[in-house]
């Protein structure tokens, strides 16, 4: 069946079957920023916004898809202040969990821009990463939400 | 020695934070086979026989392998505790997961077809 997608920014029209996860569509698609790693909803390394909403591409169905699809690759210069701290606070060593660790985080900023630690901790608690031991994420998270405060 | 210190951003930050850098399943090199394993289901077992037949007639298969393919092969390179080890399980299987045959295709759907198809026939050891 065909499924018209708009992932970061870029509407496609696509042979899909109704059992296709979206992230199986969106990566053969060639967006390879949401990592297929678990592929049953466990480590988050999927995670993509759909609309507003950070979702696990890995148990979306892309059929039931209809708002556009953004990517770590998508979040855009808005965000560029998350990635930096991610960078500073040492937030990623081999950095395959990271793309999802971004947009779940940019998703809580957005939603929550009061968020404290322990919010971040609970937001990003499906997202697992196994080099950094998490302390250095929850940092850059919360940095960047103290920054944003400062800023307004 | 302007990094000497000071904190540094890893010089792939950049790709990395934004799904940019590319990892070993991001890449798709031209004539790329997909490759999967078959293990024992028991513990502790002679193999009296595998059948492959039936994942050699699978489409998008290009081959299929498992002891009798690699006679007399160790895993002598990795050393020490491994270097006796076979590849695939020869005549008996001594725990659950150990390989015993191994396919390449075209697909990840074919190469997990052509798995289905190989027939392992266990011996439980009394």
């Amino acid at each position: 069946m065909k499924k018209t997608l708009t992932v970061d920014g870029a509407q496609m029209t696509v042979d899909i079957t109704p059992a296709d996860s979206l992230l199986h569509i969106i990566r053969t698609l060639g967006f390879t920023a949401p990592k297929a790693a678990c592929n049953r909803g466990e480590c988050g390394a999927c995670t993509v916004l759909v609309g507003s909403v950070a979702v696990l591409s890995c148990v979306s169905l892309a059929v039931l898809v209809d708002q556009p699809v953004t990517t770590a690759a998508g979040l855009g210069d808005g965000d560029r202040d998350l990635r930096e701290a991610f960078a500073d606070e040492a937030g990623f060593q081999c950095g395959f969990c990271t793309p999802g660790q971004v947009v779940r985080a940019a998703a809580l900023l957005r939603d929550s821009p009061a968020a404290t630690r322990e919010d971040i901790t609970r937001a990003m608690v499906g997202n697992i990463c196994r080099c950094t031991g998490y302390v250095q994420i929850v940092d850059a998270i919360a940095v960047t939400a103290q920054r944003r405060r400062d800023l307004r | 020695m302007s990094a000497v210190g000071r904190p540094v951003r890893p010089l792939d930050w950049d790709e990395k934070t934004s799904g940019t850098a590319r990892y070993a399943g991001d890449v798709h090199p031209e004539g790329m086979l997909h490759a999967k394993i078959l293990r024992s289901t028991m513990a502790s077992a002679w193999i009296d026989h595998v059948d492959l037949r039936g994942a050699r007639e699978v489409p998008d298969v290009c081959a299929v392998v498992d002891a009798r393919d690699l006679p007399g092969a160790r895993y002598v390179h990795s050393g020490g505790s491994h270097s006796d080890r076979t590849p695939f399980a020869v005549d008996r299987v001594r725990f659950r997961g150990q390989e015993i045959a191994a396919v390449a295709a075209r697909t990840p759907e074919a190469a997990a077809e052509a798995l289905d198809r190989i027939v392992v026939q266990y011996r439980r050891r009394r």
